[in-house]
């Protein structure tokens, strides 16, 4: 089902971060969402999450508890391994074998026992990242979920999400062109 | 070698307080004021030939942990709807002030009066531990990260995982420490209340002989026998609660 946001505003206060805004997503698409900071990319992915209630306007095409998202921090579970966060977002009937065997090509090996507490900032944002893609839905929010990863790494992530996203919907907030190239997606100026 | 040092150098610290107690006893010489290591052993030893020690024992320590237990889990669950209904955490608010600031003797002269001397200590007990519990309970769980909220929402964690590795990890630091406190609490609330009500069979009721028959000995060994099972309950119990401060994560894996 396409995304349609309609007519969006929002403001905090005094402060309008969007007016009037309206966007479509067409389904099965990736699309990279780019635009200055403080232009309120945060504020609609968490509006489009259910985070947050838009002042005015309405936005179609997205299914209650069925989206992925990757916040712009890590939000993962401090003690608990990589396998085990992303265990922990996914049906029972999700084999922790098989995500392990996939989480082995985007982080080092000896690193997927230990807590996340123990492990870096880039290592951090690749579970955030893979968990979004591991749970069940048809959308996937992600919001700058590339940033603290060098070039090489970035490049490796990329592929993995392509491998993962299994024709779902995804839409990523960035604010390097390259990335958008990488991932062969659509580029949406939010202007 | 290195791990025997500390052990070796607390064990010759309490020897040297043993000895001062022992030396100070032998320097006064008068058993009414003051009871030395060795008499005080011998009392102990006295006491626990006679053949109501342990029903005497047994008897406060019932009392006592019937009273911390059944106030850890009202305050736990008290604390837990305080945290999901404001409403709650409005009603309970006065009662849990008056709680912490009511003088304990206070406490001890109502319940005397209301529910008897049998009863006054798990009554005690509870009382003073129940804000306690109640108190890091609820800051713990409004210590959870709004962050944390937002990402079991939107990634639709059951309750019971959120319960589980959101919630829990936040409480558990603050109902540790609070536990440690409430439980020496509870022991000496529950002691003081036994002398004042003077309950039968309870250590209390012995600590109150041995004052009134100016037996210092015997004051001194009753205490002793408090230290060790506080001690006794205080270890056993924080090893208990400890189980539950573990990570958990195997559980959420399948098929690893």
């Amino acid at each position: 089902m396409d995304v349609d946001i309609l007519h969006l505003s929002k403001s905090y206060g005094e402060k309008c971060i969007f007016t009037d805004l309206s966007l479509t997503f067409p389904d099965h698409g990736i699309y990279c969402l780019m635009a200055p900071s403080g232009r309120g990319k945060t504020t609609l992915f968490r509006i489009m999450a259910g985070l947050e209630k838009p002042d005015s306007g309405v936005i179609r095409g997205i299914r209650a508890g069925h989206t992925g998202i990757v916040f712009q921090e890590d939000r993962l579970v401090d003690f608990l391994d990589p396998v085990q966060n992303i265990s922990l977002v996914c049906p029972k009937s999700t084999s922790g074998k098989t995500i392990e065997t996939s989480l082995r090509n985007i982080l080092p090996e000896n690193c997927l026992k230990q807590p996340i507490s123990e492990l870096s900032g880039g290592m951090k944002r690749r579970v955030s990242l893979a968990r979004a893609m591991w749970y069940p839905s048809s959308l996937i929010l992600m919001d700058e979920p590339f940033t603290g990863l060098d070039q090489k790494t970035r490049r490796n992530v990329i592929q993995y999400l392509l491998d993962l996203r299994k024709d779902r919907t995804l839409i990523v907030s960035t604010h390097d062109p390259e990335d958008a190239e990488l991932l062969g997606g659509k580029v949406v100026h939010l202007d | 070698m290195n791990q025997a040092k500390p052990k070796i150098r607390k064990a010759l610290i309490v020897l040297f307080w043993l000895v001062v107690w022992e030396l100070a006893d032998r320097i006064i010489h008068n058993g009414l004021v003051l009871s030395g290591p060795v008499h005080v052993t011998e009392a102990l030893v006295n006491q626990m030939k006679k053949g109501d020690f342990w029903v005497i024992c047994g008897a406060s320590f019932g009392r006592i942990v019937l009273g911390f237990l059944l106030s850890f889990l009202a305050g736990f669950l008290l604390g837990l709807l305080a945290y999901r209904f404001h409403f709650m955490k409005d009603l309970l608010a006065p009662i849990m002030s008056l709680l912490k600031t009511v003088p304990m003797v206070s406490f001890v002269i109502m319940l005397l009066i209301w529910v008897g001397n049998q009863a006054l200590t798990i009554y005690l007990s509870f009382l003073i531990v129940l804000p306690m519990i109640y108190t890091s309970t609820l800051s713990g769980m409004e210590s959870v990260p709004q962050e944390m909220l937002e990402m079991a929402d939107t990634y639709h964690l059951s309750k019971w995982r959120k319960f589980l590795y959101i919630y829990r990890p936040a409480v558990m630091p603050y109902l540790i420490s609070n536990t440690k406190v409430s439980l020496g609490m509870s022991w000496k609330s529950g002691i003081m209340a036994e002398v004042i009500g003077t309950p039968e069979p309870s250590i209390g009721r012995e600590l109150y002989q041995a004052k009134s028959f100016l037996q210092t000995a015997d004051l001194f060994a009753w205490t002793i026998v408090v230290i060790v099972l506080s001690l006794l309950f205080e270890v056993e119990f924080l090893n208990l609660i400890r189980l539950f401060n573990k990570p958990m994560g195997r559980g959420i894996v399948h098929g690893r």
